[in-house]
């Protein structure tokens, strides 16, 4: 369990980029940070694994007090992606780069070699395995980087910004990736501006806005508010949009709280009367 | 580990009195800061010397710029190498000097000094915006290609610090400790941190060409510029103030005002 209390920071420049937030987010959850430019979301995630210690209130990551504790100890526990992986990246090969972080924690060269081997399949990267990090492309890199964290394991996986740069397959691929996360049991935190990314995978948005947490709940709830998403500089995703639209026309019988591909497609079906209509196909 | 000293350099861009002057000016004065600490370095010595008056001066002046607090930035990030100074000069000393006070006065003296070298263009770097420095140094009929080279790494600089910055909390969130472990092991830390900032400069200064080429750089062998640096009566009367200063200084200095070690 991640705990907020009261948690303030203000940056050595004066400016305070989170006031006063208290929240928790526990495991097996997709918790989808979102707001305008400057809203905080990045402080945030750098005060998840000490990098950033609060200027007061307390973070608690599993009981532990960040203030405390060194950044390489909570490591092991949040493992934090950044935008630009190239920040990351300096080894001559992916391999070596995957397993670089499993020898700082204290594994041998062989068994590093061999988890970074594990990872780099199960993410399809290991046909990439004896290039440079730098040669890859951008989804390739975004990729690399959740490798490099996913290789020892940490409890919470926080991603920052994870679509920025990413194509529809790439984003697609990591839409898989997160779900393989969240069914291995770990707890997925993103920061990203993409409405139509969070609504596929999220299952709780908070929105942020001027460092204060506005709004906090199942995504459902919170990314088919156009009012709230409009006041923290957020599009509506365009399945809400569109089913707004649909119930301004006079289909009232709408979900109104349906954010999903999948969900839309069910309810559209049952509103043509056909509930076993392949919206896809376009068969029954 | 921080980028401190780096950082303290910024431009910040304030109406102020100081950030208003003719960069010839503040130049002159940062000038006049640098060679005077080349000069008195021998004369008095310890907490009480003319480097301490140098940096105290730059504090007031930077005071009225409201960018004091930058000057101590600066301080705090040298701090190591003031303290290396420091060693070195007790080092080098210890044969000539067996008195330990003296010792640790010259000591302190050289160190000082050394910090009035470091923190002698502060307040030129704080207050003249990057544009300002390009047209001075036009000024001083150097050309176009190598003003703006020079200007392009002087705003470049605080981007590679936040750059070299955010590598490290890369590298600290992948479980590296840079202030662990031998010294061996703290520079290999360290490669993680210097090969993807080398790549992303290298790869920024690329992509700027590129820029600049679409831009039609280098097109044109002669340049105006919108608004040209003007000194103003004010300028002339600060100028004039600097000038006067550092001349009394040099001249008290030959004129034996100044002696050696009390």
């Amino acid at each position: 369990m991640i705990e907020f209390e009261k948690v303030t920071y203000t940056y050595p420049s004066g400016v305070t980029a989170l006031r006063d937030i208290s929240l928790s987010i526990g495991g097996g959850e997709i918790v989808a940070l979102m707001g305008e430019n400057g809203a905080g979301k990045t402080t945030f995630l750098k005060l998840l694994n000490g990098l950033l210690k609060p200027t007061s209130g307390v973070v608690r990551v599993d009981g532990v007090d960040t203030r405390t504790t060194t950044v390489a100890s909570l490591a092991r526990l949040v493992g934090l992606v950044f935008q630009n992986p190239d920040s990351m990246f300096f080894c001559p090969t992916v391999l070596e780069e995957v397993s670089y972080a499993l020898i700082q924690f204290g594994l041998s060269k062989e068994e590093g070699a061999k988890q970074a081997e594990k990872t780099l399949i199960s993410l399809g990267l290991w046909h990439l395995r004896n290039l440079s990090p730098f040669t890859l492309s951008g989804g390739e890199k975004k990729r690399l980087a959740i490798a490099v964290v996913m290789a020892w394991s940490p409890k919470y996986v926080v991603i920052d910004e994870p679509t920025s740069g990413l194509d529809g397959r790439g984003k697609r691929t990591l839409k898989e990736l997160l779900e393989e996360l969240l069914r291995g049991g770990k707890c997925v935190i993103i920061s990203s501006h993409d409405v139509e990314f969070v609504s596929e995978v999220a299952s709780r948005v908070v929105l942020l806005r001027r460092g204060e947490v506005i709004a906090d709940g199942p995504s459902e709830e919170i990314l088919t508010n156009t009012e709230l998403l409009t006041s923290a500089s957020l599009l509506t995703p365009q399945i809400p949009a569109l089913f707004k639209e649909l119930r301004d026309q006079g289909f009232r019988g709408l979900n109104h709280r349906c954010i999903k591909m999948e969900d839309a497609l069910r309810e559209l079906s049952s509103l043509l009367g056909r509930p076993n209509l392949d919206l896809r196909s376009g068969s029954a | 580990m921080s980028f401190s000293l780096l950082q303290s350099l910024r431009y910040r861009s304030l109406e102020t009195p100081i950030h208003r002057l003719d960069p010839r000016v503040k130049l002159l004065a940062s000038l006049s800061f640098l060679s005077t600490a080349l000069l008195f370095g021998d004369f008095w010595g310890g907490l009480l010397s003319v480097s301490t008056a140098i940096i105290l001066t730059q504090l007031v002046l930077l005071g009225v710029a409201r960018s004091a607090s930058y000057l101590l930035t600066t301080i705090r990030g040298a701090t190591p190498l003031v303290a290396l100074v420091f060693i070195l000069s007790l080092w080098g000393a210890w044969d000539l000097t067996p008195q330990l006070v003296e010792l640790i006065y010259r000591a302190t003296g050289s160190s000082i000094r050394f910090l009035a070298f470091i923190t002698s263009f502060n307040l030129f770097f704080l207050t003249t915006s990057p544009d300002e420095f390009g047209k001075l140094m036009l000024k001083l009929r150097i050309p176009y290609v190598y003003t703006f080279t020079f200007v392009a790494a002087v705003r470049l600089a605080p981007v590679i610090a936040d750059e070299a910055q955010e590598i490290i909390n890369a590298q600290r969130s992948r479980g590296v400790e840079f202030e662990r472990g031998n010294p061996v092991k703290r520079v290999r830390a360290l490669v993680g941190v210097f090969i993807p900032l080398l790549v992303n400069s290298l790869r920024r200064a690329y992509e700027m060409a590129e820029a600049l080429e679409v831009k039609c750089f280098g097109a044109s062998s002669r340049r105006t510029t919108l608004r040209d640096i003007k000194a103003t009566r004010r300028d002339y009367k600060a100028a004039l103030l600097v000038l006067s200063i550092t001349g009394a200084v040099f001249a008290a200095k030959y004129l034996g005002l100044f002696t050696g070690l009390p």
